[in-house]
């Protein structure tokens, strides 16, 4: 069995803005292992976000393609590709983006049900997220009822509760303190590992990288060393 | 975790957001599409009930068909009648003697017109309640007797000519005032001598016009005033079901011949009846202009929503929502908002109709004006009909536009970029 999970080539985005063209990335080649824990590091505006939007298909590129699974991911219909998002990627933001009207078990629901998933079965596995990220007791609070580090965990399992091959994390402990950023890393890494899935971080924080298998570095939209 | 669908469930959520002033759009959103169904169901319920009430009592004193001979009396009436009678869809069949004739009153009070110009009936006593409701509508204080030189006379023109039951006028007729004329200055010159009568009753139809224009006397009476001998002017037909009408006129002119002028009532009244007709459809219209501009608050409210939601709807489809789903999650909000809208017009305005004729006097007390003047509309009260198909046109075509007014916002967030709205500031 092929052990690559994802294969990017040649990856090339770049935005308009006015007249101005921003060139992000500037042709990105990248292999993903299954089960692998990749750290993309880079400095701000290196372009690791939008490399992760890519991968995860929020956005598409301009040049170059991204295999999942062998699959061009370019080429899914945009059912196929909400699909791709729903099942197999699980996203993590710096800012948690969490649903304020909905509380913590409500919002680690939402993928499965947004992928059709029967409540009670997206319930039971969401009480098991919740209690495995440590939140067993605050299943009904509102996000502003929670702290930073509690809403990453819900955040954290809402990206899990899908049960995707490939959990692609952005700055996950941007807006959090030293300490809790650690816990943070090290519970998604414990979590990544028991369920054999890949995880993807970016972070500018070289602390956070020390604990990836592997680190790439992107530089000015194009990986370090390549 | 409930379980409704994810998308009916953050619709929901939405329209009660805590410490939010979206909540109060919402609110202003829902009352403006329940007072454009309230205003609509009310016009439109005072229109279908003014079309039926001014049928009910058009055919109160009328008949659904009316049979007459062109340029001469009819004088084998009594034949007529049988033929008319055999057929099976004629449930009456009554002789009628019609003409304007001049009345002068002698009041016992002193007060009132001296003379008036109205219609006199000439009215089969035994006949006339098997073709209309005219002996069953007299006032307390009078009878439906026309023995003698009895005469019946309606409640306005009573009171503009200061009559009562037991008051006697004199009535000429307009054959006589003619033969008087002519005969003027010749030989045979004579004078015309009115003939009295007493007021036996005063009948009161609901209808302004009739009640102010007609009086009634025994057939014979007007057969003498009109010098028929024995003839009439026509008869009146009742019918099963008067909209039968057009139907059976058909029939009968096939069985009397062409020497028979045979009328219905809806051609009789056929601008009147149309004229509602068009009115109510042009009430439609013009009332459906209001639940539209409605519509353009929910149009509103959601583009506010869908700002505001800018981040979220970013978040959604980073999980994997549809762009269908999301448009699906913006038109729910207008559903629900329809629902409430629509259901409280609904309320509203069948509250309204309930309560019409109070308001209606509320309003003329306040305002010392008279809204509905029974001299213009016939009416002293104001009536109304609800008719389910009414109810189904508004309640469904408000909600239908509802949804319509969300499809331009709820596109509008199911299009955005998923990047650009997860940065959304």
């Amino acid at each position: 069995m092929n052990n690559s999970l994802l294969s990017a080539r040649s990856l090339a985005k770049s935005y308009t803005m006015g007249k101005r063209t921003l060139e992000v990335l500037r042709g990105v080649d990248l292999e993903i292992s299954r089960g692998e824990f990749l750290a993309l590091r880079g400095a701000s505006g290196a372009g690791k976000s939008t490399l992760l939007h890519l991968i995860g298909g929020l956005d598409s590129a301009n040049a170059g393609e991204i295999l999942f699974d062998g699959k061009d991911i370019a080429q899914f219909s945009e059912t196929e590709l909400a699909q791709y998002r729903n099942r197999r990627v699980g996203f993590i933001f710096q800012a948690y983006h969490l649903l304020p009207e909905l509380n913590a078990l409500e919002n680690v629901c939402l993928p499965a049900r947004v992928g059709r998933i029967a409540a009670e079965t997206a319930e039971q596995r969401a009480r098991e997220l919740l209690e495995q990220v440590g939140l067993k007791e605050r299943i009904d609070h509102r996000p502003y009822e929670l702290s930073g580090g509690e809403q990453q965990r819900v955040a954290i399992a809402r990206a899990l509760i899908a049960g995707p091959e490939l959990i692609l994390a952005d700055e996950p402990t941007g807006n959090l303190d030293s300490l809790t950023g650690t816990e943070i890393i090290e519970l998604l890494r414990g979590l990544c590992v028991k369920r054999q899935s890949t995880l993807v971080i970016a972070t500018h924080d070289a602390k956070v990288a020390t604990s990836a298998q592997r680190v790439v570095e992107l530089v000015d939209g194009r990986i370090a060393g390549a | 975790m409930s379980k409704l669908p994810f998308e009916l469930l953050l619709a929901l959520r939405y329209l009660r957001p805590r410490r939010s002033f979206v909540s109060i759009i919402t609110v202003i959103s829902i009352i403006g599409v329940a007072l454009g169904v309230a205003v609509l169901i009310i016009v439109i319920s005072v229109m279908t009930g003014f079309g039926h009430d001014l049928r009910e009592r058009m055919l109160a004193f009328n008949s659904p068909i009316e049979i007459q001979m062109y340029d001469k009396p009819m004088d084998n009436y009594a034949e007529v009648m049988r033929v008319v009678s055999s057929n099976k869809n004629v449930t009456g069949v009554a002789p009628f003697v019609l003409g304007p004739v001049l009345v002068e009153n002698e009041p016992t009070n002193g007060t009132g017109k001296s003379f008036a110009t109205p219609y006199v009936r000439g009215i089969d006593v035994n006949a006339e309640s098997s073709v209309t409701d005219l002996p069953k509508k007299i006032l307390p204080g009078g009878s439906f007797d026309l023995s003698g030189q009895s005469v019946i006379i309606g409640s306005v023109f009573a009171e503009q000519m200061g009559l009562e039951v037991g008051d006697r006028l004199s009535i000429f007729s307009a054959d006589e005032v003619n033969k008087m004329l002519r005969e003027r200055g010749t030989t045979n010159e004579e004078a015309v001598l009115p003939d009295d009568y007493t007021v036996t009753g005063i009948f009161d139809l609901g209808y302004y016009d009739y009640n102010a224009n007609f009086i009634g006397v025994s057939l014979e009476n007007a057969q003498d005033l009109y010098d028929l001998n024995d003839n009439v002017h026509g008869l009146f037909v009742k019918l099963v079901d008067p909209d039968q009408a057009p139907q059976v006129a058909a029939q009968l002119e096939n069985a009397l011949g062409p020497a028979y002028k045979i009328s219905t009532w809806e051609q009789q009244n056929g601008a009147l009846l149309g004229a509602v007709t068009v009115e109510k459809s042009l009430m439609y219209y013009i009332m459906f202009f209001i639940v539209i501009v409605a519509s353009f608050g929910i149009t509103c409210t959601l583009i506010t929503f869908v700002v505001m939601k800018t981040r979220e709807v970013g978040l959604l489809k980073a999980v994997g929502a549809s762009n269908y789903q999301v448009m699906l999650v913006f038109v729910l909000q207008s559903v629900v908002v329809s629902i409430f809208g629509v259901a409280g017009g609904l309320a509203l305005g069948l509250f309204a109709i309930y309560i019409r004729n109070d308001a209606l006097h509320f309003m003329n007390w306040l305002t010392g004006f008279e809204l509905f003047p029974a001299s213009i509309y016939g009416f002293s009260q104001l009536p109304a009909i609800v008719s389910p198909r009414d109810l189904i046109i508004i309640c469904g075509g408000s909600f239908i536009i509802c949804l319509l007014a969300a499809v331009l916002p709820a596109r509008h967030a199911s299009k955005m970029n998923t990047v650009e709205a997860l940065r959304y500031e």
